[in-house]
């Protein structure tokens, strides 16, 4: 009772403090001037999104703090405390890759940071890093769709690499319309608060929790027209955090389906991308990552955001739904 | 400049082989002990000489297109390395085992030297440095896993001391230190083994008999040894239930035994000399690529030696890393002796 009861007073306190946080965030990078500098081919609607502040993806990192208190009131094994330990590490890690990109954005004044090959190299060898400072907490094993699935300790690694890089870099390409990646994000970490209840595993379900508020808090300053946009930190920090609940509570193969608009826009554009190089120069989408080819067909941002919430929602029920089923 | 035999080499050549036949007279006094150590060494002194003699004539310019190659396939070595069961420092293929983190300085100096051979937007600097520093720590963070602390330190320190020797920005420089040195105090608590070490370097009496024990011992068979030593042959620290790992890590108190302070000072001042030369050679070659890898090779010989000698001497946590020519361990022969190759084909064909 007492882990509940503290739990609630935190989050409580939580909402709060980052809603300020958040806010007094806004005018400090605007005075600052660490903006957003819009790509030069974007669409129109897009140009005047110019000089919104950026990096208020900060508040996700801030919310790991508000788990502390937890600490006080019980005592968790160590297994649980290494699982807590290899979320907030490993999303930490990204979020900090992501925020030399935002850094280097914003030092040259132009839309470009790191590059894609840089990000990759990085993002690899954070994931490499994480594995086997972690790796006695990685059973070889899970289910999917009631298959029992054993895998090679190497071919895991590989699928540990591909999960975790994979989703961050996806993460970072379905930041682009306002509100967008907060909406979709939220309703994925609702499926891992709900998996991680029947799991009953208290301390990564206050993870996904408080990690849920402020991505929430977040959402009423980004909703559009965005004041504060959440940045490579951000986008970062969240694609890791949702792989590394994916891994710990062994649903690795339903990623996929739980993150399935960060997975349509990668595939678009890698579709995009093979498309263009084997036709020279025709296009599938009018342009990608594919938020941008129904705003240019006539949606507004926040059309934009509710579907593209309502399919994520679904697919997330569903998964919920074969979870509780036991497959 | 072709000859072989000039200002730099000959005496490079000259410190590098009395090392290492040095080297071969200690492991004869050693295969009381071990036998065979004897032949063992001769063997991988005279495989270290064939590859010597080939590097010094490979162009070490064609290196550069094996760089990026290099260390991927150093990266797999290590991830496979950390997947297999048992002997986990070495790789067995056929009779040879090879162990990856021996050659991983010179793989690294490769790297680096391969991407400031071309020029470097100065906007694209910091991303560049970031870049190389994370390619570091995996290295590093892989080889400490096996767990192989020592080559760990010494390849980390090789691979960052290059890169500030060669123009990393101070902000960059200040940043990274406060990360690595962050990521080392995290990692004492964690690494239960690594605790125990650095508990007993900072209290060593009060674990003389299991981790501070090498230390110990062999700081007792430097006093043994005085000035002149008791003598070839003579040494009793040898023995592995007195002193253990004395053919590779702890060689150098052997040698104090047996040679005294004398030999001791010696083998030091030759080291000064080969670092000294390597950082000559860098100093005066041509292009950019030789600077660079040159230091890099002369800056990994001599972590090797300075971690060696400071931990024997109780400077340091013991970490188990061979001293550079002398050591029994063929792998880090034949890779300090590739680098000396590389080093003589540097000054042939890029110093006037």
């Amino acid at each position: 009772m007492k882990i509940e009861g503290m739990l609630l007073i935190s989050l409580i306190v939580e909402f709060f403090a980052l809603f300020f946080l958040e806010r007094s965030l806004i005018n400090f990078l605007k005075s600052r001037n660490l903006v957003q500098h819009v790509r030069e081919e974007l669409i129109e609607s897009h140009k005047k999104k110019e000089g919104t502040p950026r990096g208020g993806g900060v508040i996700f990192l801030v919310s790991i703090i508000f788990l502390l208190p937890l600490f006080f009131v019980s005592h968790f094994s160590s297994e649980t405390m290494r699982q807590f330990l290899f979320v907030s590490i490993s999303s930490t890690f990204f979020g900090l890759i992501g925020l030399i990109d935002d850094v280097l954005t914003s030092r040259k004044s132009s839309s470009i940071g790191l590059s894609i090959s840089q990000k990759l190299i990085l993002f690899t060898i954070g994931s490499i890093v994480i594995f086997f400072f972690f790796r006695n907490l990685f059973t070889f094993e899970t289910v999917f769709l009631g298959f029992h699935l054993k895998f090679s300790p190497f071919f895991y690694f590989v699928l540990f690499i591909v999960i975790m890089v994979g989703s961050v870099n996806a993460f970072n390409l379905t930041d682009g319309v306002d509100g967008l990646l907060g909406s979709v994000s939220s309703i994925m970490l609702l499926t891992y608060i709900v998996l991680f209840y029947l799991m009953k595993n208290s301390l990564i379900f206050g993870f996904a929790i408080t990690l849920l508020v402020s991505v929430l808090i977040f959402l009423w300053f980004n909703s559009p027209k965005a004041s504060i946009f959440m940045g490579d930190l951000g986008a970062s920090f969240l694609g890791g955090a949702i792989a590394s609940l994916a891994i710990i509570s062994k649903t690795e193969l339903y990623l996929p389906f739980v993150a399935i608009i960060p997975v349509i826009e990668a595939i678009s554009i890698f579709i995009q991308i093979a498309y263009f190089k084997a036709t020279h120069g025709k296009r599938v989408f009018k342009m990608t990552p594919i938020h941008h080819h129904f705003e240019i067909l006539g949606w507004s941002e926040a059309k934009v955001d509710y579907r593209f919430s309502i399919i994520t929602a679904f697919m997330n029920i569903i998964v919920i739904v074969l979870k509780i089923l036991g497959l | 400049m072709k000859k072989i035999l000039n200002a730099y080499t000959t005496p490079l050549l000259f410190l590098t082989v009395s090392l290492s036949l040095f080297g071969i007279i200690v492991s004869g006094s050693l295969s009381i002990v071990y036998p065979n150590l004897i032949l063992r060494q001769i063997v991988s002194v005279i495989l270290g000489y064939a590859l010597m003699i080939f590097f010094a004539f490979f162009n070490h310019r064609k290196l550069a297109s094996f760089a990026k190659i290099a260390y991927i396939v150093l990266v797999l070595s290590l991830v496979y390395l950390l997947f297999s069961k048992g002997n986990s420092r070495f790789i067995s293929i056929g009779i040879f085992s090879i162990q990856p983190s021996q050659f991983a300085y010179i793989v690294i100096s490769l790297l680096i030297a391969r991407i400031f051979r071309d020029k470097i937007d100065e906007e694209q600097i910091p991303k560049v440095y970031a870049i190389i520093f994370a390619l570091i720590v995996l290295v590093s963070a892989l080889i400490a896993f096996e767990p192989d602390m020592g080559s760990a330190a010494q390849f980390f320190l090789t691979g960052f001391s290059l890169l500030s020797i060669i123009g990393m920005p101070l902000f960059e420089f200040f940043s990274f230190s406060l990360l690595s040195l962050f990521g080392v105090i995290a990692m004492i608590p964690l690494n239960k083994e690594w605790h125990r070490r650095v508990v007993a370097f900072l209290n060593p009496y009060a674990h003389a008999s299991d981790e501070a024990l090498q230390t110990l011992q062999s700081l007792r068979a430097f006093a043994r040894g005085g000035i002149t030593g008791v003598g070839f042959m003579k040494g009793i620290f040898k023995y592995p239930s007195v002193l253990p790992v004395s053919i590779s890590d702890f060689i150098l108190p052997v040698i104090g035994e047996e040679f005294g302070a004398v030999f001791v000072i010696l083998l030091i001042l030759a080291y000064l000399g080969i670092i000294y030369l390597g950082f000559k050679i860098s100093y005066d070659a041509r292009s950019i690529f030789s600077r660079i890898l040159a230091l890099g090779l002369t800056l990994g010989i001599a972590w090797f030696a300075v971690i060696n000698i400071a931990v024997n001497l109780g400077l340091m946590p013991t970490t188990g890393v061979p001293l550079p020519f002398i050591s029994y361990g063929a792998n880090n022969m034949l890779a300090n002796f590739i680098a000396i190759g590389i080093l003589i084909n540097i000054s042939r064909t890029e110093v006037e």
